[in-house]
């Protein structure tokens, strides 16, 4: 193997991650002199075409964002809209959302834990490699991400994009036997399978690798955050859900075209691992002896093991939801008035990859005067790349495919969702 | 009710013009009250591509696609095995690989039948560019004869 002074090189489409995006990585002797985490699927402008909408719409738009966490938008954009207008719905309601939102948190874990990311640790280039080997592991992530779609199905009216969400609630409260079939049938058998999961994630290889990012998450003494909480850092700082422009600011970089993001000037990390070291004092029993038997500790610096937090995720979501359905009381009404107020509101809440803030002002005529979305993934950006800049200098020695893998295992560590409107078959055409 | 034999699946986002071919498809056969074959719209996730097309005699996938030098409207007809292209999909997995993943599971219908319409036009908005338009008409005709042709074997 050859060792130049410097290198660049360019992964034009990164694979195994949600959405379109590339690498570029120069290397000047033995350092990295550049990461830049590309991603240049064009930007949509939701925020401007929610401008003079209604605002009881933003929940549908908003959830056209992405179709691997559309309840995330959904239920920020319900929050701030709430809050602005100054309702507050029911507690019965709360809990039906945080039930539809497990759904997401399986279908969303499943998918990335066995489809994405399991292949990185086996030595399989995708999923259908693995499967070859690994049939029952592959059987068993497709009936959990089945079983997370079942319940998105059932409390959101479809898998993807579910069309019972309101501001206010629900159209429909689903009724207490369809969701005792589903825990029964669905959602008991689910729970083995994702303890299961945990045990095999956490015997796979681990490369010996920690950062210590600021870490950014929603928090709650009472629960682990999903579809509510208070943001709080790694840090020691806490602030209310309004002040998250006071200290998330976002920037424009000219090699992306999604936003960087800085928590108090610096950049910091949202989604499982942070989620997981800030809470996980609040995790169900269960997840908590899950997760302490597949060797986490309180917290978890190794970006590589966050398959393992989210495994634990897994369980706790599955866990969570057959708890709230052992106490559901259908909500009646299933959805509480909300007239149109002069106001600003602003939600957040714990998206599978991480906090989902969304603020709109509204007048009171119920027109959207203003939205702002701040996605996970762009917050995650700066600190891909530093994790990228870490590895990567470690590993020079390696040949560029090699290399190049190696990073796209850094990335995919973090499950970014380069979130898409359109897909397309790409289609070649051999004519002889 | 029992399960039908036949699924046709209609792929795209029908906010994103001639991306929505495969549920324009659907949408008509629907409004046609066809009944010979169950009709889903997706969003392409590979997964519940899987749960729809197992165990069926027959499924019939229609979808937009991307060629170098596109001729809009134009129709691939492509019979299993069917080759798919490299993973650049929006959700990571893609029909190609989705079929591939199918096949290692033991989960593929009898029969795949893929309708690839090449797209013209991808921006905001729910119409049709008027040669994929045509292609909906071409597509929908072509399987009311082959359902039809079905139910007289």
């Amino acid at each position: 193997m050859t060792h130049r002074s410097d290198r660049e090189f360019r992964i034009p489409g990164l694979s195994r991650v949600e959405g379109e995006g590339a690498l570029n990585l120069r290397v000047d002797g033995a350092t990295v002199t550049g990461v830049e985490l590309n991603i240049y699927e064009p930007p949509r402008f939701f925020e401007a075409l929610l401008r003079d909408r209604g605002y009881l719409e933003p929940p549908d738009i908003t959830a056209r964002i992405c179709g691997i966490c559309p309840v995330a938008y959904q239920m920020s954009a319900c929050l701030a809209i709430e809050d602005a207008c100054g309702v507050e719905v029911t507690a019965e309601i709360t809990r039906l959302r945080r039930l539809l939102y497990c759904g997401e948190w399986i279908s969303s874990h499943a998918l990335h834990v066995y489809l994405l990311h399991a292949p990185d640790f086996l030595g399989y280039p995708s999923v259908v490699e693995l499967a070859r080997d690994h049939r029952a592991e592959a059987e068993r992530g497709l009936n959990l991400k089945k079983a997370g779609n079942a319940l998105l199905e059932l409390v959101g009216g479809r898998a993807i994009h579910p069309v019972n969400v309101r501001v206010g609630g629900f159209f429909r409260a689903p009724a207490l036997e369809e969701l005792r079939t589903l825990a029964r049938n669905v959602l008991r058998p689910a729970l083995d399978d994702a303890l299961a999961t945990l045990q095999w994630v956490a015997g796979f290889p681990f490369p010996d690798f920690t950062v210590a990012h600021t870490l950014l998450a929603l928090t709650d003494p009472r629960q682990y955050p999903i579809e509510a909480g208070r943001p709080g850092t790694s840090t020691g700082g806490s602030f209310p859900v309004q002040d998250f422009e006071r200290h998330i600011v976002e920037t424009q970089v000219p090699h992306s075209t999604a936003l960087h993001a800085s928590l108090d000037g610096g950049p910091y990390l949202t989604g499982p691992l942070a989620r997981y070291t800030l809470n996980h004092a609040t995790l169900s029993p269960l997840a908590r002896e899950a997760a302490r038997a597949a060797g986490l500790g309180p917290r978890c610096d190794n970006p590589f093991r966050s398959i393992v937090v989210r495994a634990v995720e897994l369980v706790y979501a599955i866990d969570e939801a057959l708890r709230l359905i052992a106490q559901y009381e259908p909500p009646s009404p299933s959805w509480v008035s909300v007239p149109a107020a002069d106001g600003v509101g602003y939600g957040a809440t714990e998206a599978p990859r991480g906090v989902l803030f969304h603020r709109y002002a509204i007048d009171a005529a119920g027109t959207v005067r203003s939205a702002r979305i701040v996605p996970p993934t762009a917050q995650n950006q700066a600190s891909i790349e530093e994790d990228l800049r870490r590895y990567a200098e470690r590993h020079l020695d390696l040949d560029d495919a090699r290399l190049a893998h190696e990073c796209e295992r850094v990335i995919r560590n973090h499950d970014p969702c380069i979130s898409c409107a359109t897909h397309f078959l790409n289609l070649t055409v051999d004519r002889r | 009710m029992s399960r039908s034999p036949i699924v046709v699946i209609g792929i795209g986002n029908p906010y994103r013009r001639d991306d929505g071919v495969g549920p324009a498809v659907v949408q008509r056969l629907a409004a046609e009250r066809v009944t010979a074959a169950a009709l889903v719209e997706s969003d392409g996730e590979a997964t519940t591509l899987l749960e729809q097309w197992q165990g069926r005699r027959l499924a019939i996938v229609v979808d937009a696609a991307h060629t170098p030098v596109p001729v809009p409207g134009r129709i691939h007809r492509l019979d299993l095995p069917f080759a798919g292209s490299s993973s650049t999909s929006s959700h990571g997995l893609d029909l190609g690989l989705a079929v591939r993943l199918a096949g290692e599971l033991g989960r593929l219908p009898q029969r795949l039948l893929v309708f690839a319409v090449e797209a013209a036009e991808t921006g905001y908005g729910c119409e049709l560019s008027p040669a994929v338009a045509r292609s909906v008409d071409e597509i929908v005709a072509e399987l009311r004869g082959l359902l039809r042709a079905d139910r007289t074997r």
